[in-house]
């Protein structure tokens, strides 16, 4: 089953030697543009996002990116794309053991067939559960599950959404591909690593058996500006030196518009400044996480002759010694 | 082409221990003893309101079942394969967030 190969620095427009920093910034800026809330034309918007967000998927992570490097080179030399031996069974895996049929899938998880042929559940990495062929020697059998990654962003998240997602069934007796479309509601309120359950749309189940289950396992988007721990959000906020010691009224974006937010006079590094209930919900009963405001101070690295001159009368007038034995 | 099904997944639907012993294909007794082990929880307190499981406990019933049956494991080794499942799993998560930073 060849797949399309995905070139991912050209998604995030980086070069190959492009630093982990640099990724990052290359990330949030197209992530930006494109966020489907802010992208003129929606729907192109959102395929884009999502393009983006698996390429920061694996090149923002060390591990997965030296494994695409290396599929990479093996790419290039040769003109059609085969997966490496032992992962011919195609994108999604079966959990519970034998695997009688291969699958591929479409439509808009979130993730290409080579993202998951690499990189989700069934690639390799990870936890696989299946592969192992224990025959059918069982009167009725139920059918397999099958595993696949659903990206969801962070407003899908608040509001829910539906999603078509389409089955590629390839039956080894015959050969024969089939393509089933479904559509799936996404509650709101999920969360990170948790499965949504499709029933019945799993492997056929042997001898009149029951059909397996499609389990839909959620990964959140990452988001250009906040981060997401259970259903809280973290926004890092970029803070003048003199804002953190003497105090500051300030606005900051969240999900659901602007929040004001006060930053209490000596506020340290890294100090969270909570903002209850401003974060993702917390199942379907209304209740919602925390927004915390992380404060990142930065440090002015042009000054000019007056705020060099002010900064020395500073140092010399000041008796604040961060050395100081305790 | 067919009308496309549209399927309406519940996170929080939870089900009879009979409903779960179908659905994971493990029965009812079998159940129990993984519980006992501290393998699988309810979703609400079996004391309190009887044995109802969620989702997550099935996929997790069928996890267990595969390992048993497929892999050969012990429950002490299904406990311990699962606790270290979990555990990649937040510090996955974990790592992925601090990453983000």
């Amino acid at each position: 089953m060849p797949v399309e190969f995905k070139d991912y620095y050209a998604s995030l427009g980086v070069p190959r030697d492009a630093s982990a920093e640099e990724v990052k910034k290359a990330f949030r800026k197209l992530a930006r543009e494109h966020h489907p809330d802010k992208a003129k034309d929606k729907k192109a918007g959102e395929e884009k996002f999502k393009e983006i967000n698996e390429a920061y998927e694996v090149l923002g992570d060390p591990a997965k990116r030296q494994k695409y490097d290396q599929l990479g080179a093996r790419w290039k030399e040769g003109a059609g794309f085969q997966p490496p031996p032992g992962q011919q069974h195609g994108a999604w895996t079966s959990p519970d053991g034998s695997q009688h049929y291969e699958f591929n899938f479409g439509g808009s998880t979130g993730f290409s067939d080579f993202f998951e042929q690499f990189f989700g559940r069934g690639g390799g990495g990870g936890f696989s559960f299946g592969e192992e062929d224990f025959g059918q020697d069982r009167a009725a059998m139920r059918g397999n599950d099958i595993e696949g990654d659903l990206l969801v962003t962070l407003d899908e998240v608040i509001n829910g959404s539906a999603r078509s997602i389409s089955l590629q069934r390839v039956d080894p007796r015959t050969g024969h591909a089939r393509t089933e479309t479904i559509r799936v509601r996404i509650p709101p309120g999920v969360r990170e690593g948790q499965s949504i359950r499709v029933r019945g749309k799993g492997g056929e189940g042997a001898n009149g058996a029951e059909a397996g289950d499609l389990y839909l396992r959620v990964r959140l988007a990452a988001h250009p500006d906040f981060r997401a721990r259970g259903a809280d959000l973290y926004y890092e906020l970029d803070v003048a030196p003199w804002e953190a010691v003497l105090g500051a009224e300030v606005v900051v974006p969240t999900l659901g518009g602007r929040v004001k937010v006060r930053i209490p006079p000596g506020t340290n590094n890294g100090q969270k400044l909570r903002v209850r209930g401003q974060g993702l919900p917390r199942g379907q009963g209304g209740e919602r996480g925390d927004f915390y405001v992380v404060v990142d101070i930065q440090l002015p690295e042009k000054l000019s002759d007056e705020e060099r001159a002010l900064w020395e009368r500073l140092s010399r007038t000041s008796q604040f010694n961060p050395r100081k034995p305790s | 082409m067919n009308a496309v099904q549209l399927f309406e997944t519940d996170a929080n639907a939870v089900y009879t221990i009979e409903e779960a012993a179908r659905l994971a294909n493990v029965p009812r007794h079998q159940i129990a003893v993984y519980y006992k082990y501290g393998l699988v929880s309810p979703a609400k307190d079996p004391d309190d309101v009887g044995w109802f499981f969620n989702d997550d406990a099935i996929r997790a019933l069928r996890r267990i079942e595969y390992l048993r049956s497929t892999r050969g494991l012990n429950l002490a080794g299904i406990k311990l394969v699962l606790e270290l499942m979990r555990e990649v799993e937040v510090l996955s998560q974990e790592v992925r967030f601090l990453r983000q930073r």
